[in-house]
């Protein structure tokens, strides 16, 4: 008897198993369109639509952030400028070097951690990442913007500093504190007091 | 099926990935080893207790700053094992209760120096990882995972060395010290290999996860064999299966890595029990 229940169990787990097999004939996977996605951009105004090409024409290593002086006027809600995926790009079909919007949270999380730990093995590379947008103020200094990444327990987080280009003013050409947001950029260097610190400088920034 | 393929090629060219698998692969396939041994003698909690003194004394690395906490966590965890042992053969305090007390001590003297001393902006976050192992398995770096290859492989080996002698201690350890045996002695080794793969299975699923990975392939093993060898070979791939498809569903699914191994080693045994349960045990 149980030998016969047992016999019957494993027939049918071995046909459902076989059944789930059928080959999918769906589209591949569904990756996130930069215009699909429905809210505003907050874009630089006087940047041009991010070319990872140009990428290198950034002169990492002399942003001095106690020197900073944006010359973007404003963040733009228009919905333009988002940079187009690169089907034909870099490593992972997406034309940015380090693309941690297609990763799952546990992956992004990690990815984020290493460029913490080696920081130097990623100078240059362009990103996009999604994140909350985190607001840093000092009365004594300028303010810090950072995209917050936490884990999958969420009990850790990461923190990738932001700068922009111009000369946003804070919150009307900013993204809202603890919203979500998606940043695309360049990952960059600059030495402060002697220590070497690490930020994305942005070329666009879209709410998700 | 071609999406998770596609995605997991895409997770395969980061570095970190491939050293989770490795670390993960070999630290399943340690533990699994001396799991049995553990269950039959009956030190299923000596892998929680021990679990525990590491991550006392991984705060005080940290408090103290030290680059390599393996160099302070290795030798107190390697002593708190021997110390256990000893205590378990003395009268005065009984094995269960000195595990007991070493597991909460450290616990809480490891919080509490962290909590005094430590530099970290994010405490929550550094004793939730260190617990739970959330993604310290994904964020090895290359020292790491040689280390823990060298630390594997003594394992291993000290196995396959001495695969005689453990299983004679293990099942019965007044005929070992009749026929010559130094029980105790051999009762020492198996501590101290616990302690490495305690020490070595942290990064993978945490302090307070450890126990399971040592425990559930053995048992799970032992629901569809009886003879010692098969059991031990079952458990070794039950193990490595588990640790694998944990990995591999965590990264895809963005789960914390640690309890997804656990979960799927739940989920193993739970399969292993009925198909014993229908087969009444399969003989090995």
């Amino acid at each position: 008897m149980k030998r016969t229940f047992g016999m019957t169990l494993i027939l049918l787990m071995i046909n459902l198993a076989l059944a789930g097999c059928g080959k999918q004939t769906a589209p591949g996977p569904s990756l996130p369109q930069g215009d699909q996605a429905d809210s505003g951009q907050y874009g630089a105004a006087g940047s041009e639509q991010y070319d990872p090409e140009s990428a290198e024409d950034f002169d990492i290593n002399s942003y001095p952030s106690d020197s900073f002086e944006p010359t973007t006027e404003q963040f733009q809600d228009d919905g333009a400028g988002y940079p187009q995926e690169d089907p034909a790009g870099s490593g992972n079909n997406t034309g940015f070097d380090i693309d941690l919007t297609k990763l799952s949270s546990t992956m992004v999380f990690s990815e984020v951690y290493n460029m913490m730990i080696s920081p130097e093995e990623y100078v240059g590379k362009t990103i996009k990442a999604e994140g909350i947008f985190q607001v840093f103020q000092d009365s004594d200094n300028p303010n810090f913007y950072a995209l917050v990444i936490a884990d999958a327990t969420a009990c850790c987080q990461q923190g990738l500093e932001l700068i922009w280009d111009g000369d946003p003013v804070y919150p009307d050409d900013f993204p809202k504190e603890n919203s979500e947001i998606e940043i695309t950029g360049v990952y960059k260097s600059y030495v402060e007091e002697g220590s070497t610190y690490y930020y994305v400088h942005v070329n666009d920034v879209k709410a998700v | 099926m071609s999406i998770l393929i596609e995605k997991l090629t895409l997770y395969f060219e980061y570095p970190f990935v491939r050293y989770a698998l490795i670390v993960g692969i070999l630290i399943a396939l340690c533990s699994s080893l001396l799991g049995v041994t553990l269950v039959l003698k009956r030190f299923s909690f000596i892998g929680d207790g021990l679990s525990h003194v590491a991550f006392g004394a991984m705060a005080i690395a940290t408090v103290m700053k030290l680059s390599n906490h393996m160099l302070l966590i290795l030798p107190v965890t390697v002593i708190c094992a021997i110390l256990l042992l000893r205590t378990g053969q003395n009268a005065k305090i009984k094995g269960d209760a000195a595990v007991a007390m070493i597991s909460v001590g450290a616990l809480a003297l490891g919080y509490l120096l962290m909590n005094i001393f430590s530099a970290s902006a994010n405490l929550a976050g550094d004793v939730c990882s260190t617990l739970f192992g959330s993604t310290s398995i994904l964020t090895l770096t290359k020292t790491e995972v040689w280390l823990c290859v060298a630390l594997s492989v003594v394992v291993i080996a000290i196995f396959l060395l001495f695969y005689h002698k453990i299983f004679a201690v293990t099942f019965d350890e007044d005929f070992a010290k009749a026929t010559g045996i130094k029980a105790d002695q051999y009762n020492l080794l198996i501590a101290v290999v616990i302690a490495i793969i305690i020490v070595l299975a942290m990064n993978l699923v945490g302090s307070l996860l450890i126990s399971a990975l040592v425990i559930f392939p053995a048992l799970s093993a032992m629901r569809l064999f009886k003879n010692f060898k098969s059991v031990i070979l079952c458990s070794a791939i039950l193990s490595v299966f588990c640790a694998v498809l944990g990995i591999l569903t965590s990264i895809l699914a963005g789960t914390p890595v640690g309890s997804t191994i656990v979960a799927v080693d739940i989920a193993a045994f739970a399969i292993c029990s009925l198909i014993g349960w229908i087969w009444g045990g399969v003989k090995g």
